[in-house]
């Protein structure tokens, strides 16, 4: 198992599908701030205050993790951010669930009508468990780089 | 497995940075601090006049516990609550209906058979909640000029034993 997850072809899928996931969620995110903002009180979690910080900053983090995960700088460590905010969105997504919240997900922005439920659950704990792979197995040896220099 | 708490940091404080300025140059830019959605208070002696107005307004225009009870006894006057449907489950203002503001819809069936010649009158838990100004909001831009919140919200109206009501209550009363 470990041969296969720690297979450096493997990890650069699972960068390259993490990297480009957070970085099309951050710019549709940044592109419509309202909305995102909207989809965040939805969740009824925050104080009213806090949405809109949230709402501009969130989205800028993803895009950058995902752009400097996918180029192969420091994958740990935007592994780590990237897998703390999979932890949380899953976390709020559940307490919506339980809530009984019929709200959009927001996780891609609110065009494209994602509502909360297990399928996005089961979505981010996939992504997650690509996230703690790069975070624990990942040595750099295989990035974008490696291409443009051939 | 040797991580750079540090670097991290660095990351999430210029992602942040560029989050700001990116803000502040955009035309889509919001503000900082998201404040409460600015609401009208009615006058008591302005209430009557008020409802029976023809002049449309896009303004959220809030009444107290005691205008909201006043109208509770009158015609054509319907409350809506707009709070999850588990918490209207639980409790709500007697007679009135529930149109979960998380899942608004204006082609919905609840809110087509709506009568724009009624009184709307929305509420949610109370003074914070900000859910009863946006769906007041989305009523007011489809049509429904005579929409007002009621911003003490369920709990004030529970405290003042006024008439409540639970889902599995037979309320009498189908105003709709």
């Amino acid at each position: 198992m470990k041969a296969i997850i720690g297979n450096k072809y493997f990890l650069l899928i699972a960068r390259i599908l993490l990297g480009f996931t957070f970085i099309i969620a951050g710019i549709e995110k940044i592109s419509y701030p309202e909305d995102f903002a909207t989809s965040i009180s939805n969740y009824k979690v925050f104080p009213i205050y806090s949405i809109n910080i949230i709402a501009i900053t969130i989205p800028w983090i993803e895009l950058i993790s995902g752009l400097l995960i996918l180029y192969g700088i420091a994958i740990k460590e935007n592994a780590f951010i990237i897998n703390i905010l999979l932890i949380t969105f899953i976390m709020l997504i559940m307490m919506a669930i339980m809530r009984g919240l019929d709200i959009e997900c927001g996780c891609f922005g609110t065009r494209y009508g994602q509502k909360v439920g297990i399928l996005k659950i089961l979505e981010n704990s996939g992504f997650l468990f690509l996230g703690l792979m790069i975070m624990f197995f990942d040595s750099n040896k295989v990035t974008m780089f490696d291409n443009i220099k051939k | 497995m040797n991580i750079n708490f540090v670097l991290i940091l660095k990351i999430i404080l210029s992602s942040i940075v560029i989050a700001l300025v990116y803000n502040f140059l955009s035309v889509n830019g919001l503000n900082i601090i998201k404040k409460e959605t600015p609401i009208v208070s009615v006058q008591d002696d302005e209430l009557n006049k008020d409802i029976h107005s023809v002049t449309p307004t896009e303004q959220i225009k809030g009444i107290n516990l005691k205008q909201a009870f006043e109208l509770f006894n009158s015609d054509r006057v319907i409350f809506i609550d707009a709070r999850d449907q588990w918490d209207y489950n639980e409790g709500h203002i007697q007679n009135s209906i529930n149109i979960p503001e998380f899942s608004f819809e204006p082609s919905d069936t609840t809110v087509r058979k709506l009568d724009k010649n009624n009184v709307h009158v929305v509420y949610c838990e109370g003074d914070d909640c900000e859910i009863s100004k946006r769906l007041a909001i989305n009523l007011i831009s489809l049509g429904f000029s005579k929409t007002y919140v009621f911003t003490g919200g369920f709990y004030e109206w529970l405290n003042a034993s006024y008439p409540v009501a639970r889902s599995n209550d037979n309320e009498s009363d189908n105003r709709q």
